[in-house]
């Protein structure tokens, strides 16, 4: 219990009261005085029975709205607070943010009970700049007494908890039309034996191998000496290419399109660095080369790229769109259109213009970003290369040509897709798009497969492995 | 910063009408005027003027201390009835102060009572105690200690005091 302002300035004039009757030696001034603190004394019984029933009577909620959010989202919090039987004294119920949150000032979270009032409720916006479980645990009952002489605060035990999540893909998939793909990335054999974590193969010991060569299981199995041999791994260059196009921020905050190809490329990164292969990047946005970096092999390299990896943001203009329709390669075309030969009959007049200017179809991906990156990515060097070319299936006849081109050029091409069909935000609203969730798959598999028939080339899906595991099973289903 | 109207034109029409003179108040002002008046002629009279000039100045206990002030001067070596009286006739000034209008009725028990027990036990100490300041010392004591007592009783009865705490 606290004395107010007012109550110190009634005592302050009772203790004047008091001096003024010795001084005086009348005892007027002391019976003015005993009656001023009289009332003090009741007011504070008065207080003390108004604070008992308000501690009785309290009740409080507190809600969120979302429950799960990620790091800089906001949830709407609720305070409800009731009281059993009204009172007759200023009461206010306060929420009371954990030091983790950023809540707006006090009177935008607080109930202010007028006397006589029993219910009330206030929500909130409030802002969660750090991961973790926060619990909204305590209220804070602010209780002023009938008079204004004395003020408390009583806290109530509520439980209300937000799961903060980081901005960090949670749950990756990487595999090829749906079965999850074990092995390392970027891992590469060479056909020769000496250092190296893949095995080759077992012969016997011979003079000058060295003991920790030595397969002590198969020595023991066939009685006689034995070591293992392992694959040496070679000077390898990784060439990635990473899309940092606006269309890579769909999705929500911290589980991006982005998100998900950042780790991939991160873990290529890695991969690269333990082989000691040396590396380059290159990150395209929506117009042109956002950064380019390498070849190198230096331990700074690597460190560069990651720095910048963790740091991209999507670009911010929209990406010019190209035709997404079913590419022809050019080459094709010139097959098919030859095909036709002197064909009079109105079908072949008819297709004949189309097939004719194969050279116009790849001037329309000819000066995009990603196109450029990827041809000039294999031009780089003429050593054995390993193209890495890391974006969604939203500008299919882009990505195909640039493909195309990768396969051609560099002797092996990893492609990672993410599917828009997982992070549009159609595709989160309901069940009832589940059918489009699952045509939308089936044509992300379609073109993926279709990458991976031309030469050299592997393509691999990355996606949140929940959406994944939903939209096989739905394609199942469909099917 | 924008003054408010209110402040900026305080003038003594706008403080009357603020500070709104209760039927408790003007019992009290009238009371006390017939005390004083009976026993002090016009003087009493101008002294009720006085209070009634700060019971319209004032919504809080400013007439009960300037009608104890007014009566030190015309209640000097007064006996038990005349300075009774005029404590009485006070009460409704304190009353006023202390319970608003309309009052509530067993606020206005309590804060009787509270004062008659208060005006006795000063009472006692003035005739008891040899010297006025043993008297002042002993009564501001024992405010403080029920004041503390009802501090403590109120800890305890919130749970804000764990039973050892309570204990010692």
């Amino acid at each position: 219990m606290l004395p107010t302002r007012r109550w110190a300035a009634l005592a302050g004039v009772a203790c004047f009261l008091t001096v003024y009757a010795v001084v005086l030696d009348e005892p007027t001034p002391l019976l003015a005085a005993c009656g001023l603190a009289a009332w003090l004394v009741v007011a504070q019984v008065d207080a003390v029975g108004t604070m008992r029933a308000v501690d009785r009577d309290l009740s409080a909620s507190v809600s969120i709205e979302p429950t799960s959010v990620f790091v800089g989202d906001r949830a709407a919090v609720t305070l409800t607070a009731s009281l059993s039987e009204a009172v007759d004294a200023p009461v206010e119920v306060e929420l009371v943010a954990p030091p983790s949150v950023n809540a707006p000032e006090r009177a935008r979270r607080t109930v202010a009970f007028d006397p006589g009032e029993t219910t009330g409720s206030v929500t909130c916006s409030i802002e969660f700049p750090v991961a973790g479980r926060i619990a909204f645990d305590e209220v804070a009952a602010d209780i002023e007494g009938r008079a204004g002489f004395f003020t408390e605060t009583v806290t109530l035990d509520v439980d209300a908890r937000c799961l903060v999540e980081p901005p960090a893909p949670d749950g990756i998939h990487v595999g090829r039309g749906g079965e999850l793909v074990g092995t390392t990335f970027g891992d590469h054999s060479s056909d020769q034996t000496g250092p190296g974590l893949v095995p080759h193969e077992t012969r016997q010991y011979l003079p000058g191998d060295t003991l920790s060569q030595i397969d002590w299981k198969t020595t023991a199995r066939m009685n006689h000496p034995y070591i293992r041999e392992f694959e040496s791994e070679s000077d390898y260059l990784l060439s990635l290419v990473v899309d940092c196009g606006s269309h890579m921020n769909r999705g929500p905050t911290g589980r991006t399109m982005l998100s998900y190809a950042r780790e991939v490329a991160l873990g290529l990164v890695d991969a690269a660095e333990s082989h000691g292969d040396p590396v380059s990047a290159q990150f395209v946005g929506d117009a042109a080369m956002e950064w380019e970096f390498g070849p190198s092999s230096s331990s700074n390299a690597y460190q560069t790229i990651r720095r910048r990896l963790l740091s991209i943001e999507p670009t911010a203009s929209p990406r010019r769109p190209v035709d997404a329709s079913r590419p022809v390669a050019p080459e094709d075309a010139r097959k098919r259109s030859r095909l036709l030969g002197d064909d009079d009959s109105a079908f072949a007049t008819t297709l004949r213009p189309y097939l004719r200017d194969g050279e116009s179809y790849v001037s329309r991906v000819s000066d995009r970003p990603l196109f450029d990156a990827v041809k000039s990515a294999c031009s780089r060097s003429d050593r054995e290369d390993h193209l890495v070319l890391v974006t969604d299936d939203s500008a299919k006849v882009e990505t195909y040509e640039a493909v195309v081109v990768a396969s051609k050029r560099s002797s092996q091409t990893s492609v990672f897709l993410t599917p828009t069909t997982f992070f549009d935000d159609a595709a989160d609203a309901a069940d009832a798009g589940a059918a489009g969730d699952a045509a939308g798959f089936v044509a992300f598999e379609e073109f993926r497969a279709r990458l991976e028939r031309l030469p050299n080339v592997t393509a691999y899906e990355v996606a949140p492995k929940s959406a994944m595991e939903l939209a096989t099973t739905r394609a199942t289903t469909a099917e | 910063m924008e003054t408010p109207v209110n402040q900026s034109e305080r003038t003594i029409r706008t403080v009357l009408d603020a500070n709104e003179l209760t039927p408790m108040d003007a019992a009290g002002v009238l009371c006390f005027t017939l005390a004083v008046s009976l026993t002090n002629g016009l003087w009493g009279v101008a002294a009720g003027v006085l209070v009634l000039a700060a019971a319209a100045a004032s919504d809080g206990p400013f007439a009960f201390v300037v009608a104890q002030l007014t009566a030190v001067s015309f209640f000097a070596d007064a006996g038990l009835v005349a300075l009774g009286s005029a404590q009485l006739a006070a009460f409704p000034l304190l009353a006023g102060a202390a319970c608003g209008w309309p009052p509530d009725r067993a606020l206005l028990v309590r804060l009787a009572a509270g004062y008659a027990v208060a005006l006795g036990v000063a009472w006692a100490l003035w005739t008891t105690l040899r010297w006025a300041w043993q008297a002042a010392l002993v009564a501001a004591v024992l405010a403080a200690l029920v004041a503390y007592g009802l501090h403590r009783y109120e800890r305890v009865a919130l749970g804000f005091v764990d039973a050892p705490e309570a204990n010692r």
